[in-house]
């Protein structure tokens, strides 16, 4: 009877592992990769337009921009990844002192349409004070290190950026913003995007739509300018008192901690509106205007920084 | 006549000696053996000896008046001339050879369990427009400012769904853009039962 049963289980685990095992396909994935050097110059500005991509921008010591971009078409059948690997198309060139990196899909005419999975894999490194442009649709962006003037235009991408001075502009739309110390002049513009910032010095200005704002430790911050419609807004910094305040809420809440000690100006239930001076002569200034989303202050203990 | 002969005899003695291997003997006869062969090569060759006409026309030739003075330069010129034109040369070829990328093809496998991402997100569109149909011909709704709005995002991600799903057929489906689709069918949803509540 105990041998029976020990049969029956042997056999259902077997068939449970042929079911699953049936599920998993083995693609044959061919990449290709192109490397390219271009000697850099004051006034240079490289400008990245990926598609699909995971873009990586990096700085190193040398004065050159160079960049390796590999072109990825993953297929069970490894004719037809070969074969589609040519449907992705790249751009890497020197326009006056412009340097364009491009990648996009275009077929021959009467070619088959595309069956692999395609994508796009870029590192990019360059001084650090050389200005970058970086357009991306659909992907994830990795920027670190740069010293002098980024834009980023991002459309259904990850966006991450790491030790970053100077002019920082992001516009994102469908996205997730993650930063992490930021010191500069930072403007960013978000739609329908979660953004998470961490260690920030300078001025930041926000203007977000439909989505959160998390902001941790912005000790250094000289001036913090939120304007926000049916977003939510976290603050933890472990020194909230020593900023000025003018928070403005149609149609959500404001919490903050007990000791901080706000003047309630327009009390109404649709309308809030608070304001703070600390007692000492300079001090940075922290504006948030939101409509149709809650404002929330905490305090977050001092971490040792990494 | 050397002065200190004996002095010199005495520290040449004193210097290391060192004996050659055997190897360093046989290359060196192996060198000589080559050379032997080769003067005896040459001592073998046919001699010629050139008739008178050609002496003549030898000598005809050098007794010709000297070639003018800017021949004479532009032939000065010609070795500066020709390396110039291989530094233009090799220079060209740094320049436009730094513009030629380097490209190489790599290999992989990789596995993926294509049950989940199954394409889905389309079942529930029909239930989504009947709703939405009479959702529109609703006084209520009609006049309500919020369910224009609500209708207004509807369109942003009904929009924004359809780039997803484009990417999809242009690139191929993966874990990322099931992920960005997840997100967009959830706010359509929420919007979606806020509509509902006007019929």
């Amino acid at each position: 009877m105990k041998n029976t049963l020990f049969f029956f289980l042997a056999c259902a685990l077997l068939f449970g592992v042929q079911e699953t095992a049936a599920q998993v396909t083995i693609f044959q994935v061919v990449t290709k990769r192109i490397e390219k050097t271009f000697n850099y110059r004051d006034g240079y500005e490289v400008n990245i337009e990926g598609e699909k991509a995971e873009v990586q921008v990096e700085t190193w010591e040398k004065n050159e921009i160079g960049i390796q971009l590999d072109l990825i078409s993953k297929h069970p059948d490894k004719k037809i990844a070969e074969r589609d690997l040519a449907a992705i198309k790249y751009l890497a060139e020197r326009i006056k002192n412009k340097i364009y990196v491009r990648n996009y899909i275009s077929t021959e005419e009467g070619a088959p349409k595309p069956e692999a999975h395609l994508s796009a894999k870029y590192i990019i490194k360059l001084p650090k004070d050389c200005p970058v442009y970086l357009k991306n649709y659909f992907g994830i962006a990795k920027v670190s290190d740069l010293s002098n003037r980024l834009r980023v235009n991002s459309e259904f991408s990850r966006i991450g950026l790491q030790n970053l001075k100077g002019i920082i502009d992001v516009k994102t739309r469908f996205g997730d913003l993650q930063g992490r110390h930021l010191d500069g002049i930072m403007a960013i513009n978000s739609r329908r995007s979660d953004i998470v910032l961490r260690d920030l010095k300078g001025k930041l200005d926000i203007e977000a739509f439909y989505g959160t704002i998390e902001l941790f430790e912005f000790e250094g911050i000289s001036h913090l300018n939120i304007l926000a419609e049916k977003t939510d807004i976290f603050l933890f910094d472990s020194n909230l008192q020593a900023y000025g305040y003018s928070l403005t809420s149609n149609f959500g809440k404001i919490d903050y901690p007990g000791d901080l000690r706000f003047k309630v100006l327009e009390p109404s239930e649709n309308l809030k509106k608070i304001e703070f001076k600390p007692s000492k002569e300079f001090y940075p200034n922290i504006t948030i205007t939101i409509s149709f989303g809650d404002v929330h202050l905490e305090k977050e203990k001092k971490k040792a920084k990494p | 006549m050397e002065k200190n002969k004996e002095t010199l005899k005495n520290a040449v003695g004193r210097l290391p000696q060192y004996l050659p291997e055997d190897a360093v003997w046989e290359g060196l006869e192996a060198i000589l053996k080559q050379e032997d062969q080769l003067r005896r090569a040459i001592r073998e060759l046919p001699a010629y000896a050139p008739s008178g006409v050609v002496w003549d026309s030898i000598q005809t030739e050098l007794d010709r008046k000297p070639a003018s003075r800017r021949l004479r330069m532009l032939s000065s010129w010609r070795i500066p001339a020709a390396a110039a034109a291989l530094l233009l040369l090799f220079l060209g070829y740094r320049f436009f050879s730094a513009d030629i990328p380097q490209t190489e093809l790599v290999y992989s496998t990789e596995t993926v369990d294509l049950s989940l991402f199954a394409y889905d997100w389309d079942q529930d569109e029909p239930a989504i427009l009947d709703l939405l149909t009479f959702a529109k011909e609703s006084l209520l709704a009609k006049n309500d400012p919020l369910f224009h709005s609500l209708l207004k995002e509807l369109e942003e991600l009904d929009e924004a769904k359809s780039e997803v799903k484009t990417m999809i057929d242009r690139y191929g489906i993966d874990g990322e853009l099931v992920l960005k689709l997840s997100k967009i069918e959830r706010e359509r949803t929420s919007i979606i039962k806020e509509m509902a509540a006007f019929i």
